[in-house]
C-alpha cells in the first residue's frame, strides 16, 4: 500500500529545532533561558538564542498546542526579515531536520535533494527491504 | 526485495507533502507513523490505488507508483 499525506509542521521536538537554528547560524544559550523584553521584563523559555544587540528570541513549550512557540518582544525585533518569515524559515528547516533524522534511524538513504525555485525543498529517500 | 521510497516536498511555510511508495498491506502507515508524529498534524491522507495489489503483481504496482508521483 502507498499513501500521500500533507502535514502541517509543528515544532514538537527540541533537537531538530536546535539543529534548524544552528543551520541558520544561531547558537543556543544554555545558561540563561529567558527572553528579556521591552522595559526589562523577563520571560522564561526552554530554548534561548544567542543574538547580538537587543533582539532576544526564544522558544517556549506550549501545553495547549503541544509544540514550541516563539517568544520575543516585537518592539525589539531587529532582524532583516519579518517575524512571520523567520518562523516559516525555522519551521521549514525543522521539518527537513526531522525527516532526515527519523528516516536515517529507519535505514533510509537520501537519493535526491533539490532546492526548488518556489523556495521548497524536495527530498527522495529509499531503502531496500527483504 | 522491494524498494521503499519516501518522497517529500517541504514548502517554505513548513508544510510537508509526503508520498510513500513500495509497501504492501498496512506497513506503509507503520513506516511513517513516528515521522508524522514528530512533524505535526496530518491534514490530508490518501491511500493510493495500489493499496489492494498483491506482491506478485510488480509491473502493475510499478505503474501505479509512477502515477502517484505528484512532484
Amino acid at each position: 500500500m502507498s499513501h500521500f499525506s500533507t502535514i502541517k509542521t509543528q515544532l514538537k521536538e527540541a533537537e531538530p529545532l536546535i539543529k534548524a537554528l544552528n543551520h541558520f547560524g544561531y547558537s543556543i544559550n544554555q545558561e540563561e533561558k529567558f527572553v528579556k523584553g521591552y522595559r526589562g521584563q523577563f520571560t522564561a523559555v526552554d530554548i534561548s538564542m544567542n543574538l547580538p544587540g537587543d533582539t532576544q528570541v526564544g522558544f517556549k513549550w506550549d501545553n495547549n498546542s503541544n509544540a514550541y512557540e516563539l517568544v520575543t518582544d516585537l518592539d525589539l525585533w531587529k532582524f532583516e526579515i519579518p517575524v512571520e518569515r523567520f518562523i516559516s524559515k525555522v519551521t521549514q528547516m525543522y521539518a527537513y531536520q526531522t525527516i532526515i533524522s527519523k528516516t536515517q534511524e529507519d535505514g533510509y538513504q537520501i537519493v535526491e535533494q533539490k532546492n526548488k525555485n518556489d523556495g521548497s525543498i524536495e527530498l527522495v529517500l529509499t531503502k531496500w527491504e527483504n | 526485495m522491494p524498494q521503499r521510497t519516501l518522497r517529500f516536498k517541504i514548502h517554505q511555510d513548513g508544510r510537508v507533502e509526503e508520498t510513500v511508495e513500495g509497501f504492501t498491506g498496512n506497513s506503509c502507515n507503520k513506516a511513517t507513523k513516528n515521522l508524522e508524529e514528530a512533524l505535526g498534524e496530518v491534514t490530508v491522507k490518501n491511500k493510493s490505488s495500489d493499496a489492494f495489489i498483491s506482491n506478485q503483481n510488480e509491473n502493475l504496482k510499478h505503474l501505479n507508483n509512477e502515477s502517484n508521483v505528484t512532484f
